[in-house]
Order: C-alpha cells, then sequence, then structure tokens
C-alpha cells in the first residue's frame, strides 16, 4: 500500500491505524473517567472552617518508617474530626528533616499546611546560626503524639556490661551513631560528655544497621529510641542499662537520677524534652487562633479516638499526646534557658 | 554551530572532573577522600581521552554539526516540557505541552491532541486522587495561589 | 514439615478468598511496576488501609502477592520506551531496550516475564530452604564484606565498557563523584551542594537513570524518523511467537538464569544492600560470563534475563531477615514490615517454630504471585504490542512526561527537573559519541556502599579488615575477575 511520506498525510484519517471507532471509545472513556474524578471532590458547603478545604500534611521522611506511619495515622483521624476536609499526606524527605520541617515553616499561615519531623531538630537549632529559614520557637505547634524514651543499650556480645565497665574497659567503648549531624549522633556526643564517658563513636548506622552491627559483635552500645530497640533487646541480643526521659516508675535505672553535675543535670534535661516531644505535629508561624485552635481540638479529639488508639497499637506506637500549647511551652523553655547553659549545650554539640 | 562533539564531550568530562577534584580541597580530609580518590584518576582519563579526540584520525575526525534539525527540534522541545512542568506542574503543564507537541509536531488532529491531552490530565488526577498521592503543581501555580 | 507446607499451599489454591486477594494483589503490584515512579514502596502504603482489619495470613498474602511482582511489570516500559519502570528495571534497559529497536520487543518481553517468575519462584524456594541458617549468614556480612561487594561490582565497569575501556572507565568514575554529592553522614560536611538542599541526600539514581538512559533514548527516536509515520513504528510490533521464543531463551540459558536468580536472592538476603545492586551486578555477572561479551548494549537477551530474574529473586532473599530478624532486607521491606506488625506478625527467630504455616502461606504466594504476574502478563501481552506500535510522534510525548513524573515521584522535589536537563544532555552526548552509559549507573549507586562501609570498615578493625576471612574470600573473587577480564581481552587482541 503505498504511503506518502509527508507530514500532511497524517491528518487524513484514512490512514490512521487506529481507526475512528477505537479514538472514539478512549474519548468517551476519557471523559467518563474525568466526570467520575470530579464528582468524588468533595462538595463545597457552608459551615465549618476546613469544610471543602484540603488540608497537606507534610511528612519530613520518604514513606515508610515510623513518622510516615503515624503522619498518615494522624491525617485519616484529623479528618474525622475537620468535618468537611481533606487531609492529605506529602512526603518531602532530605536533609534530616529539614527540607520538610523548612517547607512547613515557609507555608502561608492559613492552616492548611501543616506536618511533622523529628524533635531532634531542636539539637540543629541550637547550632544553626541562620534561623531565618526555620525557627522551632516560633512555629504554631498542634500537639505531640507520643513519648519516646532514650536508652543506652549494649550489645551481647560485648564485654560492657553496665555504665560502670564504661570506665573501667582499657579501651574506648565503641557506639554507633547514625550521621554525623543526626540526632542520634548529637545525643552519644552528649551523653558521653554528661557521664564522662571513653567512647569511640562509628557514624553511619541508619535505621537498623546499628543493631545489625551489635550482633556480630562489632560495637558494643547505641542510643536509640525505646519502642525501636524492644524487640532487639526482647530478642535478647542486648541488655539497656539507662534510660532518658523514662516514665515515672519505669524499672529501668534513669539518667536524670545519675547526673551529678550541673552541666550533666543540663545535658539530660534537654535530651528529655526531645524524648517528651515525639512525634509533633506544626504549623507555620502565624497560624491565627481561630485557625490554630480547630486543628489543636481536632488533634486531640483524633488521639482519643479508640479508633485511632487501637490502630496505634496494633502499629506498636505508644501515644501519650499533648495539645500544642504544652507542646510550646516546652520548647520555649527549653531555648529559653539561662544563656550559659545555652551556650555550653551550643559548645558541647559544635565541638567535633 | 559546526564543531567536532567528540571533542566537546571528552572536553566536557575534562571540565568536570577539574570542578569536582578542585572543590574537594576545601574539604574536610575525611570527606575529601572518596572524591579525590575518584576525581583525579578521572581527570587524567579524560585528558588522555581528550588527547585522543584531538590528535587527527585520517578522515575520521570531521567537523560536523553537534545538533541536526530534527534532534535540535526534539531537545527543544524535552526542554520546553522540563521547564513547562517546573512553572505549571504536572495536572495543567503537562498535558498542555503534550497537546501542544502533538499537534504542531506530530501533525496529529486537532481532536487527538486535545484528547491526548485529557488522557494525560485522567492520569495525572487519578494519582492524586485516588492514590493521594501529591503531585508537583508548578512554580507558576504556587505563587498565584 | 511437609505436612504444614502442603495444607498451606492447599490452603491458598482451594479458597476461593485467597486466590481472589491473589490476583487482586498481583494487579496492583503489576500496576505500580509498570507506572514509572511508582514502584512497590507506593504500592504497599496505598494497600494498607484496605488490609487493616484482616486476619493476619490475608493480609500478609495481599500484601507480599502486591510486592514480589511490582518488578516483573517494572520492565515493561524499560524494554519498549527505555524508561525504567522501577529502579532495579534500569539494568533491563541497557539490553532490552535495544531489543526492541532491532524489532525484538517480543522476545524481550518473552524473556523478561519468563525471566522474571522463574527468579520469583527460586527466591521463594531459597526462602523455605534457608530459613534456619538465616541468622549466621547474615551476621556474616560486615561493613568488610560490603566494602569488597562492592568494589567487586565497581570491576564490572571494566567488563560494562564494550569496546572503549578509556571511556567506560571515565563515565564510571564520573558516576562514582557524583555519588559523592551530598550531605557525607561520616563528616558531616556537605559536599557539592552549594545551600541547595534537595541535594543533601545526593542526586537521585532514579532521577539519574531516566535522565542518562531515556532522555537520549527519545531525542534519538524523535529525530530518527517521521512522526508522523505509521510504519515508522514498525519495529516495536511483536507476535506471541516471539514473545514465546523469549521465554524459551531463558530456558536456553537456564545455567545463567539459575546463577543470577541465586545471586539475587543472596543480595536481597544481605539488608543494606538494595534492589539496584542486585540487578546490576547480576547483569555485569552476565557480561562476564558470557562468551561473547561484545553482543551486551546491543540487544543480547542475557543482558534481558539476568537483571530480571535478580530483581525477583531478591524479594524471597529480602523476606528472611525481615521476617527472622525484624530487620527489613530493603526499603520496601521496611513498610512490609510495618503492615506485617499491623497485621498482628511479630518477627523473630521464633517465627519460625511458632507459625509454620504463615511462613509457608508466605513462600507459596511468592511463587504464585510471580506465576500468576507471568500469565497476566502474557494475556496482555497483544494490547501491549498495539501501545508499543503506536506511531512515534502519539508515544513520544508521553514517554516524556512519564519521564518526567518518574523522576518527580523518585525524588519528591521539582529542582530535580534542572538535574534531569543537565544529565540528560550529557547521556545524549554520551550516545551519539559512544561512550557507555551503563557504568555510571555502576558508580553511583555502588560509590555510597563502598565509601560508606570503607568509612566504616577502618573504624572498626584498621586496615586489617581486609584479612577476615570472608573478607579473603571476596577479595580472591575480585583478583579472579579482573585477571579473566585481562586474559581475555588479550586474546581478542592477539590475531593482528
Amino acid at each position: 500500500m503505498p504511503q506518502s511520506k509527508t507530514m500532511s498525510s497524517s491528518r487524513k484519517g484514512a490512514h490512521n491505524k487506529w481507526g475512528g471507532m477505537t479514538i472514539r471509545i478512549i474519548a468517551l472513556a476519557g471523559s467518563w473517567v474525568m466526570l467520575v474524578l470530579w464528582a468524588l471532590n468533595p462538595a463545597i458547603a457552608q459551615s465549618n472552617l476546613f469544610d471543602g478545604k484540603t488540608i497537606t500534611y507534610i511528612v519530613a521522611t520518604k514513606p515508610g518508617g515510623g513518622y510516615d506511619t503515624m503522619g498518615r495515622l494522624v491525617a485519616r483521624y484529623l479528618e474525622k474530626y475537620l468535618p468537611g476536609s481533606q487531609v492529605i499526606v506529602k512526603n518531602v524527605p532530605g536533609a534530616g528533616h529539614l527540607v520538610g520541617a523548612k517547607m512547613i515553616y515557609a507555608a502561608d499561615p492559613d492552616g492548611l499546611t501543616i506536618g511533622s519531623f523529628n524533635t531532634g531538630l531542636m539539637y540543629w537549632q541550637l547550632t544553626a546560626d541562620d534561623l531565618s529559614e526555620l525557627d522551632l520557637t516560633k512555629m504554631s505547634w498542634i500537639g505531640k503524639a507520643a513519648v519516646e524514651s532514650r536508652v543506652l543499650v549494649v550489645s551481647a556480645k560485648s564485654n560492657v556490661k553496665s555504665l560502670e565497665d564504661f570506665h573501667n574497659v582499657d579501651h574506648p567503648v565503641k557506639m554507633a551513631t547514625s550521621g554525623q549531624s543526626s540526632a542520634s549522633h548529637q545525643e552519644t556526643e552528649l551523653l558521653a560528655k554528661a557521664f564522662n564517658l571513653n567512647i569511640q563513636i562509628i557514624t553511619g548506622f541508619e535505621g537498623t544497621e546499628a543493631e545489625l552491627s551489635m550482633m556480630r559483635g562489632e560495637v558494643d552500645a547505641y542510643l536509640g529510641s525505646a519502642s525501636s530497640l524492644k524487640s532487639f533487646v526482647d530478642n535478647g541480643n542486648g541488655k539497656i542499662i539507662l534510660e532518658i526521659g523514662g516514665k515515672p516508675g519505669s524499672p529501668l535505672p534513669q539518667a536524670s537520677a545519675l547526673a551529678k553535675t550541673d552541666e550533666a543535670k543540663s545535658i539530660i534535661s534537654l535530651i528529655e524534652t526531645q524524648s517528651q516531644l515525639a512525634r509533633l505535629t506544626a504549623g507555620p508561624p502565624g497560624i491565627p487562633q481561630d485557625r490554630l485552635q480547630p486543628l489543636r481540638d481536632a488533634y486531640m479529639a483524633a488521639f482519643a479516638d479508640p479508633g485511632l488508639i487501637a490502630e496505634a497499637e496494633k502499629l506498636g506506637l505508644p501515644i501519650v499526646p499533648a495539645a500544642g500549647d504544652i507542646v510550646a511551652e516546652r520548647i520555649r523553655a527549653d531555648f529559653g534557658q539561662k544563656p550559659e547553659i545555652l551556650a555550653l549545650l551550643r559548645d558541647l554539640l559544635k565541638d567535633e | 554551530m559546526t564543531v567536532n562533539g567528540r571533542i566537546v564531550t571528552s572536553l566536557a568530562m575534562v571540565m568536570l572532573f577539574v570542578f569536582f577534584v578542585v572543590q574537594a580541597f576545601f574539604f574536610r580530609h575525611e570527606a575529601a577522600m572518596m572524591p579525590l580518590l575518584v576525581g583525579l584518576p578521572g581527570f587524567i582519563l579524560s585528558l588522555a581521552q581528550l588527547i585522543v579526540e584531538i590528535r587527527p584520525h585520517g578522515g575520521r575526525n570531521k567537523d560536523e554539526p553537534i545538533i541536526s534539525g530534527p534532534e535540535g527540534t526534539i531537545i527543544l522541545w524535552i526542554a520546553g516540557f522540563t521547564l513547562g512542568v517546573i512553572a505549571f506542574g504536572f495536572v495543567l503543564g503537562a498535558p498542555l505541552l503534550l497537546a501542544a507537541y502533538l499537534y504542531f509536531v506530530a501533525g496529529e488532529r486537532l481532536s487527538i491532541s486535545v484528547l491526548g491531552g485529557g488522557l494525560c490530565v485522567a492520569v495525572m488526577l487519578g494519582l492524586e486522587r485516588l492514590l493521594h498521592i501529591p503531585l508537583f503543581e508548578g512554580l507558576v501555580i504556587h505563587h498565584l495561589l | 514439615m511437609l505436612e504444614t507446607s502442603v495444607s498451606s499451599l492447599l490452603g491458598i489454591f482451594l479458597s476461593p478468598h485467597m486466590m481472589m486477594l491473589m490476583t487482586m494483589g498481583v494487579s496492583v503490584g503489576l500496576f505500580f511496576g509498570i507506572m514509572p515512579g511508582l514502584g512497590g514502596k507506593l504500592g504497599v502504603i496505598f494497600l494498607i488501609p484496605f488490609v487493616f482489619g484482616m486476619d493476619p495470613i490475608p493480609g500478609a498474602v495481599f500484601l507480599l502477592a502486591m510486592h514480589s511482582v511490582v518488578h516483573t511489570s517494572g520492565a515493561i516500559p524499560s524494554i519498549l520506551f527505555g524508561i525504567p519502570g522501577t529502579g532495579p528495571d534500569a539494568a533491563t534497559i541497557v539490553d532490552g531496550y535495544p531489543m526492541a529497536q532491532k524489532g525484538e520487543a517480543g522476545r524481550a518481553l518473552g524473556a523478561t516475564l519468563c525471566a522474571s517468575g522463574i527468579g520469583g519462584v527460586i527466591g521463594a524456594l531459597f526462602l523455605s530452604l534457608l530459613m534456619p541458617f538465616v541468622g549466621p549468614i547474615v551476621l556474616a556480612f560486615s561493613p568488610a564484606e560490603f566494602f569488597l561487594l562492592a568494589v567487586l561490582g565497581i570491576t564490572f565497569i571494566a567488563a560494562l565498557s564494550g569496546d572503549s575501556l578509556l571511556k567506560g572507565l571515565i563515565v564510571g568514575l564520573f558516576g562514582l563523584i557524583i555519588a559523592t554529592v551530598g550531605l557525607d553522614p561520616n563528616s558531616g560536611e556537605s559536599r557539592y551542594t552549594y545551600g541547595q538542599l534537595f541535594l543533601w541526600d545526593g542526586i537521585d539514581p532514579v532521577t539519574a537513570v531516566i535522565a542518562i538512559f531515556a532522555i537520549p533514548e527519545m531525542i534519538a527516536l524523535a529525530a530518527r524518523g517521521n512522526l508522523a509515520d505509521d510504519d515508522d513504528a514498525g519495529g516495536f510490533r511483536y507476535t506471541m511467537r516471539d514473545v514465546w521464543e523469549g521465554c524459551l531463551d531463558v530456558f536456553r540459558h537456564w545455567g545463567l538464569t539459575l546463577r543470577t536468580s541465586i545471586i539475587g536472592a543472596v543480595i536481597g538476603l544481605i539488608p543494606g544492600l538494595g534492589g539496584d545492586v542486585a540487578s546490576w551486578l547480576c547483569y555485569g555477572h552476565a557480561v562476564q560470563s558470557s562468551k561473547s561479551p561484545e553482543r551486551f548494549g546491543k540487544g543480547a537477551v542475557e543482558g534481558v534475563i539476568a537483571p530480571e530474574t535478580a530483581n525477583n529473586s531478591k524479594e524471597g532473599g529480602a523476606l528472611l531477615p525481615t521476617l527472622y530478624f525484624g530487620i527489613p532486607g530493603s526499603s520496601g521491606m521496611a513498610i512490609l514490615l510495618g503492615a506485617f506488625v499491623m497485621l498482628g506478625i511479630q518477627p523473630g527467630p521464633r517465627l519460625a517454630t511458632d507459625q509454620v504455616d504463615l511462613v509457608w502461606a508466605l513462600i507459596w504466594t511468592l511463587a504464585i504471585a510471580n506465576i500468576l504476574a507471568v500469565l497476566l502478563l502474557l494475556a496482555m501481552a497483544p494490547w501491549l504490542s498495539r501501545i508499543a506500535s503506536l506511531r512515534t510522534g502519539l508515544l513520544v510525548p508521553f514517554i516524556i512526561v512519564l519521564s518526567l513524573l518518574g523522576c518527580y515521584l523518585g525524588a519528591g522535589a521539582w529542582q530535580n527537573f534542572v538535574l534531569v536537563l543537565g544529565l540528560g544532555a550529557l547521556g545524549w552526548l554520551f550516545k551519539k559519541y559512544d561512550w557507555p552509559r551503563p557504568p555510571f549507573v555502576i558508580g553511583i549507586v555502588l560509590g555510597p556502599i563502598a565509601e560508606d562501609s570503607f568509612h566504616k570498615s577502618m573504624a572498626l578493625w584498621g586496615p586489617g579488615f581486609l584479612l577476615r576471612p570472608l573478607s579473603l574470600v571476596l577479595l580472591s573473587i575480585i583478583v579472579v575477575t579482573i585477571a579473566l577480564y585481562i586474559a581475555r581481552t588479550r586474546r581478542k587482541a592477539v590475531p593482528a
């Protein structure tokens, strides 16, 4: 069949391989799909402030993992308690939660952009020179979801069995941490300073790599969150020798009780704030009270919802919620400490 | 622009490695190790390749246009698509450009072009609404809202 | 044990409910695989709300069925369009796309489907056989071994350089140095980021692969023919006979198929290596072990079989540490693990003894899901052929949009598009002037692993880390690999 190979040939219907019929079917299907999608859109209505609005909940990590799971849980139940709204989760990973946090900070303060990030950014703020893009003391706090006490775990294979052993052995105790600028690294350094521990930090252990390394007997100890290390300890791979920020009545030795010097006490207090304010939800600075309060109320209602409590339990995420005003207070208190303490902490963290 | 494409490529590689190596000198020791370990041999090897290209090859090294006609068109369109999505996002920018390409470059009929654009919109909305994957909305749109 | 395994299999097969879940899971997985950038992780997240409230076994079966077939369909856009459906499917582009261009799209598809299916089944077998031995195997791989594995992979750069070793090395080194961009976890130094936060985590490999592979291919495709000409797309049309031919290829190369399935499963077993490593290492192995390596990169079917078996078998391997230790074998497994916990499954050594039925259900799911996926895709193959045979002009803009979408979904930051332009331009120059591109991906994928494990090894043991037993074994493999390569090139140069 002769084919004229010029451009104009395709404009004729004759050589159209797909034929008019197929095209029409696709057209129909396409427009139908679009109609359906449009119809699924929540109908715009009247009263409630967030009715018909879309709230973007930013999670400062990649999909999967604690922050993402909790964030999606929160998002779903917030939607329930802000009738008419739609809460979608947006993952903005990068730079150890900094990118996500900065994105929340830079958003319009209309209550339509909120999100979650690692409380560990407090350490970042202590040593940051430029707070124009992110200042935790100024954010509009909606609430926090959990308490994540820190535990110092020693490997079952290590010959370090207690805090005293740190001083007894003749070589630096090997401790694993995440990246150099991560919260895990900062806290390990701070802990070492607080208790005058002779340690050698080996960086670069992301996620569960530290646990594997302890199981292999390469590193002796690791400072991490209690919930993530629970199964490690339960399976007999390690022992907790110290806890920071534990619940009252916890059977584990508490760092706050063991801290002797003022310096040590400030350090432990800082880490304890971290652990008390786990799984934060915040919005950009300057959200007006008439929008912030409904968000806080919805947040607390969500966390009182038996459905959420049940789901959280199934997911192994213990919840100890508190509203935004409490969070704001605690953060202001920490950063409002006496300047000498802040300077001390800054030096400790900057000291490489 | 007639220039020898092979030389341009080798030169580009040399310059890239120079950049990486020079910058690495400003890093701390441990941070500079890998870039230097990789960058220095990279620089030497790409320099060698450049020399190989520059030497006369007996007829093989004809200067020829780097970008031929049809290539130029598609390159401009790819750049256009990219900038279009950066500016107007996936839900608006991509379908519009898609339809434009179909009509102006591929020479499809208007109905097909619009249909193509519509299909694109449907897919994007499907991802956003049904799968709850937020798509980039474009810088321009972001500033307008 | 045998009793439980059989009863568990029947439990799935004979239950319409389970088979329905399996089929739905597989369908969702195939969809998420075929759309560039979506992938298994997003698939699991999407399905989690649906499984909440299900019993553990059905829920786990559903999720695993979805997750294990993502790479089966992920190869389809790699072959037909040169865009990877998922990161690990990028290796399939190198020979799969040229096969399509040569008119062998059907054969490539058949090969990839069968390879994926067989790989998946072997992965399941691997899982079932190794369950009792998991602990010691996973623990045997320390940073020292990681480093040497990465170095071994890097030596493959030479093998993948095709005709020009010099250019290949340069490209490989370039990949390695691009991998250093970002915040160095070991020193805290920001390398080559210049205040751009989106670069802190490094250059996203999916973006890099799409830019270096897909964009130049698109330029070539669009520039080559008359966009309006129906005939011009003829090369991508295929028949079912071609597809069967591809399937048979997998059996013809049974040695390679078996080897790469096992290698893939082992790499999946080791937490921290990741899917890209499995497919590229196996691709490299295919090149190394071939009698005529010069065919690779131009449409050698082994170049499709090797990575595809590995892609699917690694899932079986990755389940081992995930179930046995609660330590995910990959980032996708991490999400799956979270979902399992939510369903009430407690990972740990006791799983193998207390919940044997669950473990067998998962093993069978892996096998059945993979077979089901292959059957479904084979049934859909004629339809795919229709799409592939569309006019170039119709396809090109969709491919461009899909590429951009894939980059965005992979990285999540619009600034990546600028990278796409830059790397795309470089990739196009590479393609035009015969610079081999696979070494770049090897560099960008293995670079971080090499550097990170080197630092850790030095910190843990000092330079003596090379003298550990397993390290010595790997070192000798590296030396032998290099020696073989040199011997082969000498042999080719001799007939003067």
